[in-house]
């Protein structure tokens, strides 16, 4: 009852002209932010963490929960229109968001995109205020073993769900290659450095990330002419939208099933809860759970709904849950929180088992924050700025795609504060671009890029703990669940592929 | 055409007034933003008392300071790149145990040297500490030096990578003791924490600070701070110099800021000065006591004998470890 009477007073607080301003400029730039590449809603805050020392905590977190809710949202924009994910979270988004743009389907897409986010973050928020202690006590029973079959059941489904699983698995290799560059995790030692000081820093996500999408899409754009581009472009084009275009109809939502809603966000929350994997791993989980129980999986690759919606409800439903083990055990879930936990820390706030029972009122401003970014603000951003998102895609293509590039490159320095990660974009760009024309998927070799580390992390120490026995990771049963899950996608999956194209040549013969 | 030449005459004027500027009356420090270095990411411990400090202290230098976060090589990436500033006093950073231990020692960055930096003040101290979850049955030292005798290699402790201080410290713990551990390398002090939640591990080693919000709640003991004088946030935990241990397991991190070599002399006091009347503030005092830390201001000769008392004392320690054929 105390708890409730506490998140109403917090809704009060929220609800004042000064906070709703706040909430609402830091929402702005979070959209602003997520979707240009490059620079993403945890370089906002971090921009943005000298101004919030000189107001009053609520406000600095208020706005904070803005950034982050539309800092993972709206790198689906660019994902849809231009095929460049504004932010990582955004990868799968541009799997199934961009064969719809082509199609002239833009509106629909950033509808489903904004709606299904909308809808995540809520029901991410919602659990975030009343069920957190659950989901922490749930948290612990994941040991570093079980952390490490969680990672490796993504890697191997990232390969499994492609078509060309050779090019996949070398495309993942790549990456894996890529990320170990730099200083090994848990010791004292440099690897693959090569006397290079420059490179002891490894190579930041932010690069490869830009290298892999921006740059290449940029260099891919420069072999199409004029006449192709805008043969191309003329589906999208052509279509006149109106503002109610943009909102999903009930009937295309039942479509796509309330169960693909709900268990997307759960997906997303649980992943967000766990800590070190992230967004786009929530994203990429609730994907392909979405393309295994989808009516029609052949869709997926090629503009399918469910697959867009799936990934961004979980992304979205991630933030309520990476907020979860940071302000009750003070382990941040993902990169953003981490630096959310600075600020409290900055004012003195120690997160802990204790926030949650003794300061409350502290926290309820937040959580309230939170919902209502999601519920409230997202639909709204959605109906004024809708249009403009497509009319992206009509800016003369020589300085659409240039500027961008010269932006996510600039996000680079702004990421890392070096040039040399600058050079590295580009040669990683060149490199993708002669990868992406030889048909090798780029997405398993970001994931790959995002979770080797923490794979090889986690295997080290579970080995450790164990004494070197590999035994470990079947005794855990935590460990040995998520294993069976692995081999039960590995079966369920290729199942799928199948039917995909058993209803393909159907329709052909149709 | 007119139009052209209006632009060209504007510009010049420009140009000139630049020279006029620069040749304008002697700048007094500081006139501009000072940039710091942050050896460690936003959102960390380093960088929250960087980023306290540095707001008190911009009150007096009457200057903004900016932050720049290059964590990475055991702290060593952010001052290497303090090392390589222009030394004008708009570039300042801070270094700490790794920056200053670690980093010489393992030579991991070519042409990383200390005599690159000045260190002018000493703003904090973190000693380490030994803790344990709840429901562990080694609630003292001697306990979990029992057990660990009766079982070698059984009892898990938590460090931060191979190497790393609490590593060190560990080590010299088996050593002291002849008894041998269990040693689990964690990436930073979170998943320490997760660790001794989830009763992966026995014990960790790290600052009583990292541990707060576990301390304060009751779900981690503190079992032994490896100081000499008990924590003012955690006064329930015994020292190791109340408990007679050797003194060579004295152990902690610490902060301090520096800037790159050859920084004018009148710079560097108003420098020391500003951060010096921030550390001795009541409101840092106040403020270090809720993330566990030890305000211990110190300057001129007596921060040098602090860190060079640092330097010969842990130099030595790694280097028999190294010969010992441990690290």
């Amino acid at each position: 009852m105390d708890q409730i009477l506490q998140i109403l007073s917090g809704t009060a607080v929220v609800f004042q002209p000064l906070s709703l301003l706040y909430l609402s400029i830091g929402f702005f730039i979070g959209i602003i932010f997520g979707a240009l590449p490059g620079l993403t809603s945890m370089l906002a805050i971090v921009l943005l963490l000298p101004m919030t020392y000189t107001m009053p905590m609520t406000y600095a977190l208020i706005m904070c929960m803005g950034v982050y809710m539309s800092g993972i949202y709206s790198g689906s924009i660019t994902a849809i229109t231009i095929n460049i994910p504004g932010a990582p979270s955004a990868l799968m988004t541009c799997m199934e968001g961009h064969p719809m743009m082509k199609k002239g389907l833009g509106a629909k897409a950033i509808g489903h995109a904004t709606i299904g986010s909308a809808i995540g973050g809520t029901i991410g928020a919602l659990l975030l205020i009343f069920i957190s202690p659950l989901a922490v006590s749930l948290a612990l029973k994941i040991r570093t073993p079980g952390k490490f079959s969680l990672i490796l059941f993504a890697l191997i489904v990232i390969v499994i769900v492609e078509k060309n699983r050779t090019k996949a698995v070398i495309s993942m290799a790549f990456g894996i290659m890529l990320s170990t560059i730099g200083m090994d995790p848990l010791k004292s030692v440099s690897r693959f450095t090569f006397g290079n000081p420059n490179l002891i820093e490894g190579i930041d996500l932010t690069t490869l990330i830009i290298g892999a999408f921006a740059i290449s899409e940029l260099f891919d754009q420069s072999t199409v002419n004029n006449a192709e581009y805008n043969k191309m472009t003329n589906a999208a084009n052509s279509m006149k939208f109106k503002r109610s275009d943009f909102f999903p109809s009930f009937k295309e939502m039942r479509e796509i099933g309330w169960m693909t809603y709900i268990k997307s966000s759960s997906i997303g929350y649980i992943i967000g809860v766990l800590p070190g994997a992230g967004a786009s791993m929530a994203a990429f989980v609730s994907y392909v759970e979405a393309k295994r129980t989808s009516k029609h999986p052949e869709m997926f690759g090629n503009g399918a709904v469910d697959g867009l919606v799936a990934a961004e409800t979980a992304n979205n439903a991630m933030c309520g849950g990476a907020l979860v083990p940071m302000l009750s055990l003070g382990i941040p879930g993902d990169g953003t929180t981490a630096i959310i936990l600075g600020v409290l820390m900055v004012y003195g706030v120690v997160p802990g088992p204790d926030l949650l029972v003794k300061q409350m009122h502290v926290m309820a401003p937040m959580y309230m924050a939170l919902l209502i970014s999601a519920a409230v603000l997202m639909p709204l951003s959605l109906f004024l700025f809708g249009p403009y998102y497509l009319k992206i895609v009509k800016i003369n293509r020589l300085v659409l795609y240039s500027s961008i590039a010269l932006i996510a490159i600039l996000g680079v320095f702004a990421a890392t504060y070096s040039t040399f990660q600058m050079a590295v974009a580009l040669i990683i760009g060149v490199v993708m671009y002669f990868f992406k024309k030889q048909k090798y998927p780029n997405v398993p070799f970001i994931l790959a890029v995002i979770l080797g580390p923490l794979c090889e992390q986690y295997m080290r120490t579970s080995l450790t703990l164990s004494n070197g026995n590999p035994m470990v990771f079947i005794t855990n049963f935590d460990s040995l669940f998520f294993l069976l899950l692995t081999v039960a996608f590995s079966i369920l999956l290729p199942r799928a592929n199948r039917r995909a194209e058993a209803l393909s040549k159907c329709r052909e013969v149709k | 055409m007119k139009g052209k030449r209006v632009i060209v005459l504007l510009a010049c004027v420009l140009l000139a007034s630049t020279a006029l500027f620069a040749n304008g009356a002697p700048e007094v420090y500081p006139s501009k933003d000072i940039e710091f270095i942050v050896s460690s990411g936003a959102g960390g411990g380093t960088d929250a008392i960087s980023r306290k400090i540095s707001q008190l202290a911009e009150k007096e230098l009457g200057s903004a300071i900016y932050f720049v976060n290059k964590p990475g090589a055991d702290d060593a990436v952010g001052p290497n790149l303090l090392m390589g500033a222009k030394n004008d006093g708009y570039t300042i950073g801070n270094l700490n145990y790794g920056s200053i231990i670690n980093a010489p020692f393992t030579g991991l960055i070519k042409g990383y040297d200390l005599a690159k930096v000045q260190i002018f003040a000493l703003i904090t101290q973190e000693p380490d500490a030994l803790m344990v979850g709840k429901n562990s049955p080694y609630k003292t030292f001697d306990a979990l030096i029992a057990a660990a005798k009766a079982n070698p290699g059984k009892i898990k402790v938590a460090d931060q990578g191979i190497g790393s201080r609490v590593n060190l410290l560990a080590l010299k713990i088996q050593d002291l003791y002849g008894v041998k551990f269990n040693m689990i390398s964690y990436q930073g002090s979170a998943p320490q924490r997760e660790a001794i939640l989830n009763g992966e591990v026995d014990a960790a080693i790290t600052s009583l600070g990292d541990f707060a919000p576990l301390l304060n709640s009751g779900d981690a003991i503190g079992v032994i701070e490896f100081s000499s004088v008990r924590n003012g946030g955690y006064p329930t935990v015994p020292t190791s110099k109340e408990l007679g241990l050797d003194e060579s397991l004295l152990s902690g991190s610490f902060l301090t800021l520096a800037a790159p070599a050859g920084t004018p002399a009148d710079i560097i006091e108003k420098l020391v000065k500003a951060f010096g009347s921030a550390a001795t503030s009541k409101e840092f005092a106040d403020w270090t006591k809720t993330v566990g830390v030890t305000p211990d201001f110190k300057s001129g000769a007596e921060l040098k004998a602090f860190v060079d008392g640092k330097i010969s004392g842990e130099t030595k320690a790694l280097q028999a470890l190294k010969d010992a054929g441990v690290l």
